[in-house]
Formats: structure tokens, sequence, C-alpha cells
């Protein structure tokens, strides 16, 4: 498959408007032909599935781990001198905040974040911040907020502070990079639930397992950005300093850090994302706020609730991510000048600041003494959850016409495709399924090592006697990728070629990818009962804005001049779309398909809680009754999504450097595609920063 | 020069805000409970943590006790809402202090490796609830097709449970994955042609439940009393084999070999070890709280209807001070002095 696509590619490089061959559509016939013969071999020759001579009981040492914990934590000095200590002093830490946020009264609290906001990224983002915190409050979600930013704000802390240094050590000891590569890779690909059972096991639940699974969650791309901003400094830059008779220190105080300045803001702002993209994981092991909303409405059905509580969590987004980005610009833009503007009055930055804190400091004190509201007044707020249901319960109503299709929809996506692709998978003997799996590699990648790599991985879930389960998972990941894809790059093309499109897409898409991916649980289990297939459309809908939002950025950086010289020569829109714009955007198109895959498959595992099964079926029953099948069945998810990771990167990887600017530099050093698609962006400037591509 | 004024300008901001904020501590809130009448003892230094389990049975016990603990002993108490599965561990290690709603059948390694063998964990004495698990389906299920009374008749009539999920199979709905249970295990070794399908959640049954209900159609489910939903639809339990030693020994180191009907279930408190010194009157009062099944469903309903848990929770006290009166007493009898 991807070798006939090369060659278009190539060809289009050289000719502008691509004269396409014959010969691929004929190889690629032959290879389906002789796939699908192969197929049918395997299923009738050999037996399908893994052998249970083959399996290892890997649940063993973890279930012996957590009995030795249950045991010895209460005499161990590793608990009661370290773990316990450690978690009372974070719980007291946050519960501190949080009491501290309350006793500044709302008042106070929306007035401090906007003076915050103000002073360092000027008075627009003071107002929406303002605004932000208001709609909040209104929304009746001001309590649940204040915890949820409390974690937040706590976490990315230690995230920083953990990844700022190790960024910077990275950066100077390429051993340090590629040892830390692959384990930050697993970081951002593991979904959270799989290690909860350990958290929970070594912290306990609360404040403390939700903060450290956030860290563990929002480290990455610290790390990683702050590395990567070091790393492009230009060499003369460096030379500069040393000439001068600098330090290796001063050098990285005084060049480095500052020239890097914008890549570790940007990874400050993913860091922020990321945790606020993980706090309904943060839920599951007891930490309240926004996140609990949005856990308990699941498990209530209520969909208002969870839109609501959905809602705060994507106003938090929006506000800190523009915020942080406009800081991060104004940094740039505005070094040195000391006078703000506010409705095209000049006013000095000292009077702005002497204003921010003389409105805080009444704020409060308003708030203490006249409203003496220590949380927003229920009074004030107004509940979309009611009208949200209510429409939901019309929609809902049984015996009606939606719901006949809804069930429609599920028996065809559960007889004709779900099904038959699980029952393909596991009539398939285990090596003939592992070795499509290297095939594909190869292909893609032409590299031996990965080919092996790819077949050993996958053995290995067999190895762990999670086979079938695991094949039930990819079936439903197969088939929501091809369905979101499907849906996407259409959209995409229809938005690159117009900007009305692409203006009303855009507001959509954003939300669509600040909101937790658990929201979209809620309303699918509503219209579609239980099962696989409200898992499967969860995800495909989830998945979507990354593949749209790239298709759309690739042909639109399509150099103007290739599809002027198409036009030249006669070709019509569809012809300079078709030969032209697609071939050429092809790297970022697949790159946004990679997306895809690691979002759908997300979601695919959190879907077990709506019936998907599969294997995050078997981590969520692992967490109750059984910790290692709980443990064993994570790691798979893991091996599955690095083999999946890979293949799908590497079949844009070749061409990607051509294409994009920065691509080639960055690609290397960002192992996941997510985080490669936030590093395009950063390359071309194009899109405001994606807030959340990377929900575990 | 720009980098140091913004350091500047935000520690002078922090200083402000936190000297506004210590000024005008005068007016900070008066302890909860000050309204109370006189021999409320003072507790509020001390926290207590209580569990929440994902159903709404849980939520109206947790609501019930921590009106009480705050308002008649004056502790303070937290809730956290957490999943069955995490709750022994964190009873072990002092997170949580308590929780009161354990059902035995779900729970008989927990209690073996966390109560029995002293990890940390104490038996909090019966709840008074009684929980039954089962097998249901609607009464008219059984009004059309009488076999269906016993599991044997199941032999016969599981094909009528077939959906989409379960393939050729009848479907037994499951609640929240995070539930303890035997399902597959029964089916399979009763050779029933069953297969289970987790809803999620006990709404997603709920929801299943009423769509079934409306239309008359099949619908089998685990499912378990008390419950408001009891008195809401008309249903039946379907009768499996009875519980014996034999069958729960049987299980209790393989569940796949769980044959026979769930057993009764006397749900049951659990504290941590040392809620005892470290609140006594807690720990009585805890100890002491039991109450009806119509107690619990009455509350249940309540918060699913929409009342707040707090409000659910007062109404129900309003009107039952017989029922508590001992718990608060048991509590005020253990406060040193």
């Amino acid at each position: 498959m991807a070798v006939p696509l090369r060659e278009i590619q190539q060809v289009a490089d050289l000719t502008l408007v691509p004269h396409v061959p014959v010969s691929p559509w004929r190889r690629r016939a032959v290879w389906a032909v002789a796939t699908v013969v192969v197929l049918a071999l395997g299923m009738i020759l050999f037996s399908g599935g893994f052998p249970d001579s083959l399996t290892v009981d890997a649940a063993r040492p973890f279930n012996a781990f957590s009995d030795w914990v249950i045991t010895h934590q209460r005499t161990t000095p590793l608990f009661v001198d370290f773990l316990v200590p450690l978690k009372d002093g974070i719980n007291a830490a946050v519960d501190h905040l949080v009491l501290q946020l309350e006793r500044f009264t709302w008042l106070g609290v929306l007035v401090l974040a906007a003076a915050i906001a103000g002073v360092l990224a000027g008075w627009r983002m003071a107002v929406l911040t303002a605004a932000g915190f208001l709609a909040i409050g209104l929304l009746g979600l001001w309590e649940d907020s204040l915890h949820t930013l409390a974690l937040v704000l706590l976490s990315v802390g230690v995230a920083l502070a953990i990844g700022l240094p190790v960024g910077v050590l990275s950066a100077r000891h390429p051993r340090l990079e590629s040892v830390l590569r692959p384990v930050l890779d697993a970081m951002q690909t593991v979904p959270a639930f799989a290690y909860l059972v350990p958290l929970v096991l070594l912290f306990s639940i609360g404040t403390t397992a939700a903060m450290i699974a956030t860290v563990i969650f929002a480290l990455p791309p610290a790390i990683r950005l702050t590395s990567l901003g070091i790393r492009t400094v230009p060499e003369t830059s460096i030379e500069v300093g040393e000439a001068f008779g600098s330090t290796s220190w001063q050098v990285l105080r005084k060049v480095q850090l500052p020239l890097a300045k914008p890549s570790i803001m940007l990874g400050v702002n993913q860091t922020i994302m990321m945790a606020l993209g993980i706090i309904v994981i943060a839920a599951t092991v007891g930490y309240p706020g926004l996140g609990l909303s949005v856990y308990q409405a699941l498990q209530d059905l209520n969909v208002g609730a969870a839109l609501a509580a959905g809602l705060g969590i994507v106003i938090l987004a929006i506000v800190l991510d523009r915020v942080t980005h406009a800081w991060s610009e104004r940094g740039r833009v505005r070094r040195g000048s000391t006078a703000i503007r506010v409705f095209g009055w000049s006013v000095s930055r000292r009077v702005g600041l002497i204003v921010a804190v003389l409105a805080v400091v009444a704020a409060i004190v308003i708030g203490r003494q006249v409203l003496r509201q220590q949380i927003f007044p229920t009074g004030w707020t107004v509940s979309i959850a009611g009208p949200v249901n209510t429409a939901v319960d019309w929609i809902t109503r049984p015996d009606e016409a939606i719901g006949r299709i809804t069930k429609h929809i599920t028996d065809l996506g559960v007889n004709y495709a779900l099904d038959p692709l699980r029952s393909l998978l596991l009539g398939l003997p285990w090596w003939m399924v592992c070795g499509g799996a290297a095939v594909a590699a190869w292909a893609a990648s032409r590299r031996v090592g990965l080919a092996i790599a790819s077949f050993l991985l996958i053995a290995a879930i067999g190895v762990f006697g999670v086979w079938d389960i695991a094949m039930d998972t990819l079936s439903q990941v197969i088939v929501a990728v091809i369905l979101s894809v499907a849906i996407a790059i259409p959209l995409g093309i229809w938005s690159s070629q117009s900007d009305r499109v692409q203006r009303v897409l855009r507001p959509v898409l954003d939300v669509m990818q600040t909101m937790p991916q658990f929201v979209y649980l809620v309303p699918v289990i509503a219209l579609f009962a239980v099962g696989r297939v409200p898992g499967v459309i969860a995800a495909l809908v989830y998945a979507l804005p990354p593949c749209i939002r790239l298709t759309d950025l690739g042909i639109r950086q399509v150099p103007a001049e290739r599809v002027e010289a198409a036009v030249a020569f006669g070709a019509t829109k569809r012809q300079v779309l078709r030969k032209v714009q697609l071939p050429l955007a092809r790297p970022s198109i697949l790159l946004g398909v990679n997306q895809t895959i690691m979002m759908v498959l997300s979601v695919v595992i959190i879907a077990a809680l709506i019936g998907g099964g599969g294997l995050g079926l078997a981590v969520i029953q692992g967490l109750n009754h059984d910790p290692g099948r709980g443990m064993v069945a994570g790691i798979c998810i893991l091996l599955l999504a690095i083999v999946i990771d890979r293949i799908t990167q590497a079949v844009g990887q070749p061409t990607a450097r051509k294409a994009v600017g920065t691509e080639h530099r960055i690609g290397w050093l960002f192992g996941p595609s997510r985080m490669r698609g936030s590093a395009v962006q950063v390359g071309v400037q194009e899109i405001a920063m994606d807030p959340r591509e990377e929900e575990a | 020069m720009t980098r140091t004024r913004t350091k500047t300008s935000f520690a002078a901001l922090a200083v402000m805000t936190l000297l506004a904020a210590a000024c005008s501590n005068v007016s900070s809130s008066t302890p909860p409970g000050g309204s109370g009448s006189a021999s409320v003892p003072d507790n509020s230094g001390t926290t207590i943590n209580i569990a929440i389990s994902p159903w709404q049975g849980s939520a109206a016990n947790v609501a019930i006790a921590k009106k009480l603990l705050e308002d008649k002993l004056g502790y303070t108490v937290k809730t956290t809402n957490i999943d069955e599965y995490a709750q022994f561990p964190a009873l072990a290690n002092g997170t949580l202090d308590a929780t009161l709603e354990v059902w035995p059948s779900g729970h008989a390694k927990d209690y073996s490796k966390y109560i029995s063998s002293n990890n940390g964990v104490v038996d909090g004495g019966k709840l008074g609830v009684i929980g039954q698990i089962g097998w249901w389906i609607p009464t008219y299920m059984v009004d059309a097709h009488p076999e269906l009374a016993s599991w044997e008749g199941l032999k016969q009539d599981a094909s009528m449970f077939q959906t989409a999920e379960s393939g050729s199979a009848g479907q037994i709905l499951d609640g929240d994955p995070s539930y303890v249970t035997f399902d597959q295990a029964i089916a399979d070794n009763l050779g029933l042609n069953l297969k289970v399908v987790y809803g999620g959640s006990e709404d997603a049954e709920l929801t299943a439940l009423k769509t079934a209900y409306a239309s008359q159609s099949p619908i089998l489910m685990y499912f378990w009393t008390p419950h408001w939903a009891q008195s809401k639809y008309q249903l039946s339990m379907i009768k499996l084999p009875a519980v014996t030693p034999a069958c729960t020994d049987a299980a209790a180191n393989d569940p796949s070999k769980y044959a026979c009907a769930y057993p009764r279930d006397d749900l049951y408190k659990a504290f941590n070890q040392d809620l005892q010194t470290k609140a006594p009157a807690a720990f009585a009062f805890l100890s002491a709280m039991s109450y009806t099944n119509d107690d619990q469903n009455g509350v249940a309903l309540d918060i699913h209807d929409g009342m707040a848990p707090a409000d659910a929770a007062q109404k129900w006290i309003d009107a039952n001070p017989t029922v508590w009166q001992p718990w608060v007493d048991a509590g005020l009898a253990a406060q040193p002095a």
C-alpha cells in the first residue's frame, strides 16, 4: 500500500501535476488479492487465537506486590517514614490552597485571577479571565472549579519543577535523551487508567494519587519542549557567548534559556492543557472538582450535568490557554516597552500594577465584609442541566423514530463491522496477526528493526494471556478509525476550500478537543444504549478534530505558486485538489490520521465504562478484584498503542521532512505523533495551540 | 528590565493579597453547628473522612451520618466519592476513616485480607439494611412465561434475551464494571446460554429497564434490593440454586467456579482501626448506626428525584428522631470530657 503512494508523492514533487501511472492500481489489486488469499489460507489451515501453552501468568508478581503492600504498609519505613508523610503533606497543601482561595471569597478570586492575567498578559486577557470566571460562577461550578484549579496549578508547578531541569539536562546529554524518549512515549501513550492500580496501592486514594497521575501525564511536553528549545538555539549565539568568556552556566542562563523561551512557554501551555485533560481520571481516585461532576454524571447518565461540568473545564482551558499564549507572545513582542494601552490610553506599567493590586485588595475586602459570600451565590446561577436533560428525554422517548434508527445503527455496526472483524482477528493464527503488524511496519518504514519489534510486541500481548480481549479492542479501534477518517478528511478538504467553513469549524473543534473524553460517553449511551457501538461512536467523534485540522492545514500550506502553475496548465479546481494539493498535503494528513488513531484508542479503552468490553474492561475490573490482571491489561494497552503509533508515524515520516519546515528538526525528537502535531503548528504559526490532543 | 519588573509586580500583588486576606480575618466564618443545643461537643478539629460508593443507597447513608456527626457531635466531615475497589486499601492506611455499606458477598477476600488478618481495617458492625443481589426480570415476563420463575426456565428461554451485543446468547445486563459479580460464572456453570454485557453504571441499567418496561419487552439484569426502583417497577427475582457452603467454598479461590444464587447480604460498615482513638464519639456513633431498607430507600429516592443529599438527609432526620437518637447518645457517651 505505502509503496505506490510514495511513488505518487515523488512524481508529484517532480512534475507538479503528476501523471498517475496505471501500474500502482494494478499492483494494489494484486496486493489485495494476495492478502485475501493469505488470510483465507491462514483461517482454514491453522487454528485461530493464541495458544494457552505459550502464555505466562504475568499477573502473579503484581498481585504478590499488592499483598506485600497490604501487610507491610503500616510497618515498613518506606511507607511510614516516606510515602505516608509525603501523601499527607501534599493533601494538606492542596486543601490549604483551596481553603485559602475560598477565604478570598468569590469576588476576590475572580479579581485576583483577572489581575494576574492582566499583569502577565495585558488588559484584554484580564477581561477574558474575569468573564471566564464569572461564567463558571453563573454555571454553578464555582466550588468544583476551585478544586480543579488548585490541583491543576499545583500539578503543573511540580511538572515544571521536574520538567524544566530535566529538559535542559537532556538537551545537553544526548544519551539521557535517548533513554528518556521511550519513557516519555510510554507516559503519553498509556491510558492513565492503567497506572491507577499501583498509584492507589502506594499513595492510597485522594489528592496525592490524583496529583501524581496528573504530573505523570502532563510532564512530557514540559521536558520535550524545553529540550527542543535549548537544542534549537543557534550555534552562533552560543559561540558568541563563549567568546565573551561566559561559563557554561552563564551561557545557559543568559543565552540559551532566553532564546528558548517561546518553546518553553509552549511547553508550559501544553502542560497546563494536559493537566486539565486528565482531571476526570483524577476523580476516579477520589479527587473532587469538575472531573468528579463529569464522572458522576456518567454514573447517573445525566447528560446535562456532564455537559455543564464539561463546559466548566472548557472555560478554564480557554482562559489558561489564551493567557499563557498571550503572555509568551507579549514577552517576545513588547520587550522593553513600559506602557500598556487601555482603550487607546497609554498607562505606565507601574500604574497598571498599582491598579491591579488595589482592585484585588478592594475585591477581597468587599467580598469578605460587604457580600460575605465565600462561594458564588447560588441565587445567581443558571442551570443548563435541566433544559439539556429535557431535550435528551424528549429525543430518547421510547418507541420514537430516533430510538429505532439508533437501534438499527447498533445492529448494523455489531453485525456487519465489529463482529466480523473480531472474528477475523480471532480466527487467524496469532503469528499471522503479529506477522501482519511486522509487514505493515516494514512497508511503512523499511526498517527491519521496527518490523521485528512490532512482531514481538504484539506477540507479547498473547503471552500475557489477554489475546482475545486485545483483539476485541483492536477491532473496535479499526472500525472507529476508518469511520472517523472517512468523515474527517472530506470535512478537512471542505474547510480548506472555504474560509467561511473554517471560521465556523474552528471554535467547534476547539471546544470538542477541550471537552474531556468522558463527556462524550454520556450522550451516546443515552442514544445508543450500552455496548460497543456507542463506545465506537464516542471515539470516532472525539477523534475527528486533529484529522480535520491537519488536513485543512496541509492543503492550505501547499505553496501558492504550485497551485498557480497547475491552474496555468489548465487544471480544474478538482484536478488541482486531487493532483496537487492532496498529494502535497499527505504528510500532514497522515499525521492527522495517526493522532486520530491514538485518540480513538484512548476512548475505546474508557468505553468499557459503557459496555465496550476489551482491555479497558480488564483494567477497570482489575482495579477491583485482581490488580495484577489490571496492570497486565494496562501494559498490553501500552504495547498495542506503541506498535500502532510507530507504524502510522513511519508512514508519514519520509516525506514529512520535505513538506513542513521545522518538521525534520522536530520529528526525530518528538516520539509520539501528538506532540509532532503541536510541533507542526509551531512551525507554521497557523493554528492556535490545540489544547488537548493528548488525553489518555 | 521588564522581567524584573514583572517579578516585582508579582511579589507586590502576592503580598498585598495576603495582607488583605489577613486584615479582614476578623469576619472569618463561625464554626459549623454553633447554633445547635449547648450539648454539642466541639470536635471540629477532627475530620472524619467517609467513603461514598457509586450508588444512591450509599449516598443516603453517608448524607445522614454526615449531617448527624456535624450537627450533633460537632465533627468536621469530609466525603470522598470513590469506587469500591479503592476503599479497603484507603481504609487500611487511614486516608478514609469509614465506609458505611459493604456488601459481604463481593468482599470475602477483602474481609480476610484486611479485617481478619488485622491489616488496618476493623468491622464496624451491621448497617441493618439487608441486601439481596440476583437476576431480576420485570414481573410481566414471569406472567407471560411462568417457567422464568426459576433458572431452569432460562434454559429454553435464553434466546428471548438476545441483543446485537450478546450475539446468539441471551443478554444479562450488568451495571458498573466496578461492582463485584459472578454472573458469567453462574451462567456457564449452570449451562445457560447467557452472556454478560456491562452497562457501565447503575443508571445505564435503569435506563434500559425504563425502555424495556415502556414497551413490555424482555430484559434480564443483575440487580439488587434495597433499591428505590423496586418500588417504582414490579420486578421479580429468578430463583437460582440455593446458596450452600459447598458452593461458596468452591468459589472462594476461583470465582469462575461459582454456581449458585447470591447470598443474602447483611450489609456492614468498616472503619480504619485508629478511628476509635482518633475520634471516640464518631466511632461509637458510626458503630451504633443501623436502620432499615425502607429508611434507606426513602432517602435514596429523594436523592434520585433531585433533592440535595443534605436536604434529603435532613428530611429523614426530622421525621425519624427515635431511630437516630440512640446513635447520637452512644456517641455522646463515648465523648471524652
